[in-house]
């Protein structure tokens, strides 16, 4: 950016040159005076003429990866440009920076711009601060560096500044809930007997029997040898589907969207099965979010994390929805949708009859199309009837999973997952009817 | 009608988001202008059937409303030919008094056009612009008590008068040189 006179220096020099030649050729002192002020500010702006003809200013940081609730300092700093001669510039003077204002994003300031005079290297520092996750481009902000008379200035933009917000998440409430680990290691407890760490029963000892399995109580007790048997322990593979076609927004603006839901719901089911050591994958149906290949470990959170902060909100739906991968039999699949749609709807069945313990995750908000919000009082529009309506229609639909074995869990937090948890785990543990009988 | 709606509604959402920083200048923009008006009408008694005073009150707003457009410049030349053509016969300290008021508008004007109305300013934004600003004006202040005493000298001004004069350049000095001291 270089720099150049303000209106106000060319005031100056218009009005005292104008009084000043009046005053001479008028022989008029009166006009001499009126001239006065001018021509002192325009030796003042000579004094405080900018030794650079130009200065850099950027945006410090560039890029930065926060949580969900955090603020980030985001400074315009400048540098002088050194001149023809290689010299120094003088580098102090006040930098003013106006940061556009960005939906979800407040700033302190409050308005985003903010003056600050001193070492042009110090710049103006303004918080950031995201309301909700997800990825932000605050900034190109305007940018002006002028000295302390404000006779020079140079006036540009700095470059914008990339903020991604992880969203927060809270670990589930609830049981595994996984009805056939397929596995070899892990935290659940299989049907299968071997080795592991859960007690199945007490028997006498046979051939091929390990020592360490000996059960000197019962041994001593009963006078023959005894040992114990367990289950054998493994993990289980968890498929998270998200369906982000749309973003169906609250009954109020500040209310979470659909979409709030969803990467609520997958942030929560990704961190509590791989706290089981469960191998989780992502896949999104409507192409907002990147699939995630399955792994576990602390790194896959971070990384269904890092998936779920890119996520552009501001993306036209209308994409060809993403083919489903494969899955084995017994694989546990949490489907997150609004469920209006009658795509996500089949791509469940499907699911359920390649063998997928499947649950269907309901992310529509839980203030819209209900009876309740008819009383709303700001109605502009039959919005909300319409929703009613749709939340009719989609009953059916829910009652026809119902029917497939379908357990459909409106989110409404970490706890909602728990009864139909605890209810798989159960199913898990009841007696079943051998093939045949 | 329906931009000048607009234009209103953008003005009156200026004025909610205005600083209380900036806030302060531009009423002390207003202030000025206004008291710089109110001398000049006053003190020279002249006016064209009120039409410069109307002309000097739309300025007034408009310096007020766009420090960084022409507005002010052309305020300040209404009031200065306004000052010219009709103050003879007005004392010393009333030169000054008008002179170091133009000086005021114009550095008030250009402080207020730095920024949008809405910025904050630093703690240390502030001291530059009250320290850089208030050293002008003192500064234009005492030039102007200079120039008046130097043109008067000849009409009878005693030495001791004239040793004043010298004074006040001296401190002139010593005030462009703590002016100079101020730059961030």
């Amino acid at each position: 950016m270089r720099y150049g006179p303000t209106p106000a220096l060319a005031r100056a020099v218009l009005l005292g040159a104008a009084f000043g030649t009046l005053g001479v050729l008028a022989g008029n002192p009166t006009a001499v005076l009126v001239a006065l002020p001018f021509v002192v500010y325009a030796a003042w702006a000579l004094v405080t003429r900018p030794a650079a003809d130009a200065v850099t200013v950027r945006a410090v940081p560039v890029s930065v990866a926060i949580k969900e609730g955090d603020a980030v300092d985001v400074m315009i700093s400048a540098e002088s440009e050194a001149g023809p001669d290689g010299e120094g510039a003088d580098d102090t003077g006040s930098v003013i920076a106006n940061w556009p204002a960005v939906p979800g994003v407040r700033f302190d300031p409050a308005d985003g711009a903010l003056a600050h005079a001193g070492p042009l290297a110090e710049g103006a520092t303004v918080t950031v601060e995201p309301r909700r996750w997800g990825r932000y481009l605050v900034g190109p902000a305007q940018v002006a560096v002028t000295d302390a008379a404000r006779a020079w200035r140079a006036a540009g933009r700095a470059t914008p500044a990339g903020i991604i917000v992880r969203p927060a998440s809270q670990p589930l409430e609830g049981a595994a809930g996984v009805a056939r680990p397929i596995g070899v290691a892990g935290l659940h407890t299989s049907a299968a007997k071997g080795d592991g760490s859960a007690l199945a029963d007490i028997r006498e000892f046979r051939l091929g029997d390990r020592l360490r399995r000996v059960n000197w109580r019962v041994t001593s007790r009963t006078g023959r040898l005894h040992v114990n048997e367990t289950h054998t322990d493994r993990d289980t593979e968890v498929l998270i589907v998200t369906d982000s076609t749309h973003d169906v927004p609250g009954l109020l603006p500040e209310q979470a969207t659909s979409l709030d839901a969803m990467v609520r719901a997958v942030a929560a089911v990704a961190q509590h099965y791989i706290g089981f050591g469960d191998r989780v994958s992502l896949h999104d149906f409507g192409r907002r979010v990147r699939s995630v290949k399955a792994g576990t470990g602390r790194r896959q959170v971070a990384i269904i994390s890092d998936a779920l902060s890119r996520i552009d909100r501001a993306a036209a739906p209308g994409l060809p929805p993403r083919p489903l991968p494969r899955i084995a039999t017994g694989t546990l699949v949490f489907f997150c949708s609004p469920l209006l749609d009658p795509g996500p709807l089949a791509e469940l069945v499907k699911l359920r009859r390649l063998g997928g313990e499947v649950i269907a995750v309901d992310t529509l908000p839980g203030s819209i199309g209900t009876i309740e919000s008819l009383a709303h009082p700001e109605r502009h529009s039959f919005l909300i009837e319409a929703w009613v309506v749709r939340r009719l229609e989609r009953e059916s639909a829910l009652r026809r999973l119902a029917d497939l074995g379908i357990p459909v869990v409106a989110w409404r937090g970490p706890a909602s997952l728990g009864g139909v948890l605890l209810a798989m785990a159960a199913a898990r543990q009841a007696p079943r009817l051998a093939a045949g009988r | 009608m329906r931009d000048l709606a607009e234009y209103v509604g953008g003005l009156i959402d200026r004025l909610r988001h205005t600083s209380p920083e900036m806030g302060l200048l531009r009423v002390a923009l207003l202030v000025t202008s206004l008291l710089a008006v109110v001398i000049v009408r006053s003190w020279t008694g002249q006016d064209l059937a009120g039409v410069v005073l109307w002309l000097a009150g739309v300025l007034v707003l408009g310096t007020l409303l766009r420090p960084d457009s022409p507005f002010p410049g052309v305020l300040l030349a209404v009031l200065g030919l306004w000052w010219v053509g009709a103050s003879t016969g007005a004392a010393g300290w009333q030169h000054v008094t008008v002179v170091a008021l133009l000086g005021a508008v114009h550095v008030l004007a250009a402080q207020a056009g730095s920024a949008p109305s809405h910025a904050s300013l630093t703690p240390s934004a502030s001291f530059t612009m009250l320290v850089g600003s208030g050293a002008y004006v003192v500064v234009v202040g005492l030039a102007a008590l200079l120039v008046v005493a130097v043109t008067t000298v000849g009409a009878g001004y005693s030495s001791t008068q004239v040793a004043i004069t010298a004074g006040v350049l001296l401190l002139a000095g010593v005030i462009g040189g703590v002016l100079m001291a101020s730059r961030p």
